[in-house]
């Protein structure tokens, strides 16, 4: 029973042997931390790896359906019924303000939408205090006030958040919003041409030279996508911070063009 | 409403729909409890994480996204996770607390009328049951340890006393076996 072999063609090489023998457990949420962070990065750039984990993952998705069944007495649903309440009616959008610079992109509500799923339920957040904070920011962000564009300029925010503005070429536009504590990041990019499917864009950590990986990344038809920053390392330890495109799944280090960038010290 | 399938509730309940909101906790709010129960083992946390899911639904359906799982994976993620939150929050984990699966047979379909949902959702539930209770014992209690108290694989050979490498292949074996066994349903979602 142990040696079930699973293995498809797509895997070659003894490390896909080894990491797909943790996907299971990986799915499952069973690894320690340092196995979980190497299949993590193994996954990265392997199509065929995330294809087996999706599937395991749709088992653990079915485990739930294995636990012994109990009913919830029927008081429960009114409870559930006289906690809710509705939600409140979105505030007006605020009309645009005639001044100079970028014009807000159509498809607002879809791109509001998806930036708070991959915010509010990513798998791997790792301050949940800060969502709040995070949803209004990207939501206020979204709201295609183009003021709130130019007033962003590199400072600390009302809320101790740390903005950074990427800068490149043509219309695109990015900011970084590092949490008061360095330890929390969000990319929001706009603007930025959709790439072909064997490419994605990829941010860059840098600190004295050098590079690490901070997010691999496509955008919506809009050019939009905002999402969590992985590093590491505090991020406000880092002094610059560019966007490059590369080969699907991302790069050990920067090999296309830059399309965003800053640079602190500069 | 009970004909609805699952993403059209849950659409209706981002326009803030209380009788959406109340057809969805009809069909799923038995799998929620359960599953908070199995975890927490204390009925009057199960209730409150079984609100906690359903109003964060409430609060989020908005951002559901059909082409990542479906509705009944993302009530049973958000129940396990919170559940299981609760258990280590408390950080006494007891070891050796009684877990274990559903028994093979599966739940009768619960009275009144049986759309076509809830007959899918107990024939689905009756295969998965069987899979698990056709698994060795020994794989069953390493996966309910790893699923209902997010046991690491130190923390369950810790628990059983077993060395490290059996639990690990264990889980990995018991888990190629739901695999071949659900073929059909583990898959992208419906």
């Amino acid at each position: 029973m142990e040696d079930i072999d699973i293995r498809t063609p797509i895997m070659a090489n003894d490390q896909h042997d080894d990491i797909l023998a943790l996907l299971p457990a990986f799915a499952l949420g069973s690894l320690e931390p340092a196995e979980a962070e190497r299949v993590e990065r193994h996954l990265a750039g392997c199509d065929g790896c995330r294809a087996e984990l999706a599937v395991y993952e749709s088992v653990v998705g079915l485990l739930a359906l294995a636990a012994p069944e109990v009913e919830p007495v029927p008081a429960l649903k009114d409870r559930l019924l006289a906690r809710i309440e509705p939600q409140q009616p979105p505030a007006p959008v605020p009309a645009p303000v005639p001044v100079a610079g970028p014009s807000p992109t159509p498809g607002l509500g879809r791109r509001i939408a998806s930036a708070l799923s991959d915010l509010l339920t990513g798998p791997r957040w790792r301050g949940a205090r800060w969502r709040p904070a995070l949803a209004l920011l990207i939501l206020v962000l979204l709201a295609g006030n183009v003021l709130l564009w130019q007033q962003l300029r590199a400072g600390q925010s009302d809320h101790g958040w740390q903005q950074i503005h990427l800068y490149g070429s043509d219309s695109a536009r990015g900011i970084i919003y590092i949490s008061a504590d360095g330890r929390n990041g969000t990319l929001v990019v706009d603007g930025l041409p959709p790439l072909p499917a064997d490419q994605q864009y990829q941010l860059w950590l840098i600190h004295d030279g050098q590079r690490a990986s901070g997010a691999v990344f496509s955008v919506d038809a809009d050019g939009y996508r905002g999402l969590e920053i992985e590093s590491a390392a505090p991020l406000d330890q880092f002094n610059a911070f560019g966007i490059t495109i590369e080969p699907a799944g991302g790069s050990p280090a920067p090999t296309g063009e830059r399309v965003l960038g800053y640079n602190l010290s500069s | 409403m009970n004909q609805l399938d699952d993403p059209a509730l849950i659409d209706l309940i981002a326009q803030q729909s209380e009788s959406g909101l109340a057809a969805l906790y009809d069909r799923y709010h038995r799998l929620v409890f359960s599953i908070a129960l199995s975890i927490i083992g204390r009925v009057e946390d199960a209730e409150e994480i079984t609100l906690d899911v359903f109003t964060r639904i409430w609060q989020h359906a908005g951002t559901y996204r059909s082409d990542r799982a479906a509705v009944r994976t993302w009530l049973s993620h958000l129940a396990r996770n919170r559940a299981i939150d609760v258990l280590r929050r408390e950080a006494v984990r007891p070891m050796r607390h009684s877990v274990g699966w559903a028994e093979a047979g599966g739940e009768p379909i619960a009275d009144g009328p049986a759309p076509e949902a809830a007959v899918q959702l107990a024939m689905l539930q009756r295969r998965v049951r069987q899979a698990v209770c056709a698994l060795p014992e020994n794989q069953q209690e390493v996966l309910a340890l790893a699923f209902f108290k997010g046991y690491s694989h130190t923390e369950i050979a810790g628990a059983l006393d077993l060395p490290l490498g059996t639990v690990k292949g264990r889980i990995r074996a018991g888990m190629q076996s739901l695999r071949a066994h659900l073929a059909d349903e583990a898959g992208p979602p419906e």
